[in-house]
């Protein structure tokens, strides 16, 4: 028997590399950086891109036999990640049932959302059920059990809907390195016995996705960076349903921004701090990544890393180096890039104000 | 595309005003050479094979991104997994788990952890040689069953040159390059893998700036690793097929150990080759040994889905004859006799025994026969 496929496979592999190729037109762009380190963290990105796009589409993609992965974690940065949330994800079918099982761990809030993707009607990523810890059951020793269905069950129950395709674990953390995240599974009740064999087309096909995953997901975040391109240095609400449609957390009011600045220039943020259950404020690069959280302490903070004014107002200094008022972000040898405020459940949304004054000027500015 | 024209300046000057897609363009580029492995002659092509031979190229190709570009710095180690659940390599151990640390033999680490309930975990350092003798050389070894653990079953390993009196040490070399940390489980689901962190000790505070000679360099060798990694196991495939249905002898032991495999374990390597309805009897009286394990791969020397199929067998898993022998039986379904092995819908491949830490290495008998 010889491959039934209208392309060898290693045309099928000759071709997946020439799509993957086209994704670097994101580079190019003529509203794009050209500095060395972003040019850099661009291609870094597209192989951060590449391998999410393989392990998703290409091994994590059998509703039958569902398997959880991160889409972003603390190397793979996409569309501003939050360094203070953990996402695992999984693909599921809103025609089958799951039990998802595991144990709760110390990590302050835990949720579970099933999705569709309803681009080609709604235009939108669009929420077909939702639960979170403070509506679920747990066992004395922290372990709990939830049913996916479209039939209502007892218990913990997380509703999905006949078009429902992926599964979305989120989990936020005041302190990742003392609290103990979840620790989850999944498995499909209603499973053949065992994954169908590989088919060539389906390789094909999932290569072709992946690539053009590359390509849109690089495409779509620059396109959002060049919108927020029209007024530097604000962080401002934008229209929110462009948040929430492609799976925004209903939860987090955003305020995005692009931002650029002198060497001797510093990026003031001031607000006041609804009640809200956290918040945090990253500074990304160009292309959305979020900065490197795990090696450099200043490339975020939120509400247990901050301090507040005596009258409970936040300030936060952006600029290349400390000037020493508290609060500083650093620009981590950027020149320009991205940034993104969240207000997380919060009864309130103030739009900070921000401005750009030089570093000289800060200590006597925020005396 | 306009970049066609543009060449790539190597510059870390950070006000360089540079284009960097031909990067990523040499690198896909680069990355599609090696295809070649599907058309070696002697790879099958049937559907299942050459879909599972794409595949791998797209397994090989993340793991080789995340190694050499995101788990590269020696200066902040990073704990990855070269293979896992999905990406398989060269007859990965389906009872083991297996991280990888790039570290530099002139710099100290501290390894903390958690012993958990996993049977055997050892730690070892290795330099890669292969520019020099041929090898990947080991440089230092530490078993668990030499490691001191606090009362909670944590533990603190430094890693370094200088002997540390007095505390748990795993030697390096002014070569070493990288940590293998090897756990081995008899039953995956029901052990608790030991958990481990590494850092180095009086290290930078921030990593360097990414650079474009960096991530130029980074994903060229990630490009060629894909393409050397695939066309050595499939010489090793082509070796064991020439001596198709039983044990492959035609090298030495040695041979796998300069590969880099365990010197604590005997590999018996082999090729099956069967038509439909044929099943390949594998029988042995098993040594005094710590584990043996048996596995069935696929032709790139991928090991098949031991998550959702029972594609392998272990000393701990394995129902035994009366008088001590077993017999195993790779077939489509279950014969109804000794312990069936799936061949998951597969005819040509490869297929792996090992026994571990063995007093005798008793060459299993293979036959072929009709179901």
């Amino acid at each position: 028997m010889t491959v039934e496929l209208d392309a060898a496979p290693d045309a099928v592999w000759a071709e997946f590399c020439a799509e993957l190729a086209q994704a670097r037109a994101v580079l190019m762009r003529p509203a794009a950086p050209r500095d060395t380190l972003s040019q850099a963290e661009a291609v870094r990105y597209l192989s951060r891109l590449t391998r999410v796009a393989l392990e998703s589409i290409v091994d994590s993609s059998d509703p039958d036999f569902p398997r959880l992965f991160q889409m972003s974690n603390d190397i793979i940065k996409i569309g501003g990640d939050n360094p203070d949330t953990s996402y695992w994800n999984a693909t599921i079918a809103g025609d089958r049932t799951y039990r998802i099982h595991g144990t709760r761990g110390s990590v302050p809030y835990l949720s579970f959302g099933t999705k569709a993707n309803r681009f080609a009607t709604d235009g939108a990523m669009v929420s077909t059920g939702e639960l979170d810890d403070a509506r679920m059951r747990f066992e004395r020793d922290g372990s709990f059990e939830i049913i996916v269905s479209r039939d209502r069950r007892e218990g913990n129950w997380l509703a999905s809907t006949h078009d429902t395709s992926f599964l979305l674990v989120r989990q936020t953390f005041y302190d990742k390195a003392r609290e103990t995240p979840a620790s989850i599974s999944i498995e499909c009740l209603d499973r053949p016995d065992r994954p169908a064999p590989l088919q060539p087309v389906a390789i094909r096909d999932q290569l072709r996705r992946a690539a053009a995953f590359v390509r849109v997901t690089a495409q779509s975040f620059a396109d959002w960076t060049e919108m927020f391109m029209a007024h530097p240095n604000a962080l401002l609400p934008w229209d929110q349903d462009i948040f929430q449609k492609v799976g925004g957390d209903p939860n987090i009011h955003y305020f995005h921004a692009y931002w650029k600045l002198a060497p001797d220039e510093a990026w003031i943020i001031e607000t006041q701090v609804p009640g809200c259950r956290f918040w945090n404020f990253v500074l990304q690069n160009w292309w959305m990544e979020s900065g490197d959280y795990r090696h450099i302490p200043e490339a975020w903070t939120n509400g247990t890393k901050a301090r507040l004014t005596p009258d409970g107002r936040l300030v936060i200094v952006v600029a290349a180096r400390d000037p020493g008022v508290g609060n500083w972000i650093s620009t981590m040898s950027h020149l320009s890039g991205t940034a993104l405020l969240r207000w997380i459940a919060a009864d309130t949304r103030p739009t900070p104000t921000c401005r750009v004054v030089k570093c000289r000027d800060v200590a006597d500015l925020l005396r | 595309m306009m970049d066609d024209a543009m060449t790539v300046a190597l510059t870390s000057d950070p006000s360089a005003q540079v284009r960097l897609a031909p990067v990523w363009r040499g690198f896909c580029e680069q990355l599609a050479q090696a295809s070649d492995i599907l058309d070696r002659a002697r790879a099958p092509a049937t559907p299942l094979d050459q879909a599972e031979g794409v595949r791998y190229l797209s397994r090989l190709t993340r793991t080789a991104l995340n190694m050499l570009v995101d788990s590269a710095d020696p200066d902040f180690p990073r704990l990855f997994q070269m293979c896992d659940d999905k990406i398989k390599i060269g007859a990965d151990n389906p009872d083991n788990l297996y991280q990888q640390v790039v570290v530099r033999g002139d710099r100290d680490y501290r390894i903390r952890g958690r012993r958990g309930t996993v049977p055997y975990v050892s730690i070892g350092s290795k330099a890669n040689r292969y520019a020099s003798d041929g090898t990947m050389a080991s440089t230092g070894e530490i078993a668990f069953s030499d490691v001191a653990l606090d009362h909670d079953g944590t533990f603190e390993i430094i890693a370094s040159r200088d002997p540390q009196p007095g505390k748990n040490w795993l030697p390096l070399a002014d070569d070493t390059t990288l940590l293998i940390i090897r756990q081995t489980f008899e039953n995956k689901a029901a052990q608790t893998p030991a958990q481990m962190q590494v850092e180095r000790i009086g290290g930078p505070k921030t990593p360097t700036l990414l650079t474009s000679a960096c991530i130029e360099a980074q994903l060229s060798a990630a490009a060629a690793w894909v393409r050397g990694t695939a066309t050595t196991f499939a010489e090793w495939s082509e070796w064991f097929r020439s001596e198709p249905n039983r044990i492959y002898q035609g090298k030495d032991q040695s041979t796998w150990y300069r590969a880099g495999g365990d010197p604590k374990i005997w590999y018996g390597h082999l090729y099956y080759d069967l038509q439909p309805g044929e099943a390949l009897v594998l029988e042995v009286m098993p040594p005094s040994c710590r584990m043996w394990n048996f596995q069935l791969d696929n032709w790139w020397m991928e090991s098949l889905d031991h998550v959702h199929q029972k594609i392998w067998v272990n000393s701990a898993k394995a129902n035994y004859e009366p008088d001590g022998r077993v017999v195993l039986v790779c077939a489509d379904s279950d014969p109804g006799f000794g312990n069936w092995i799936d061949l998951a819908g597969h005819r040509q491949g490869t297929a792996l025994w090992r026994w571990i830490e063995a007093d005798a290495h008793p060459v299993p008998t293979c036959r072929v026969v009709k179901l």
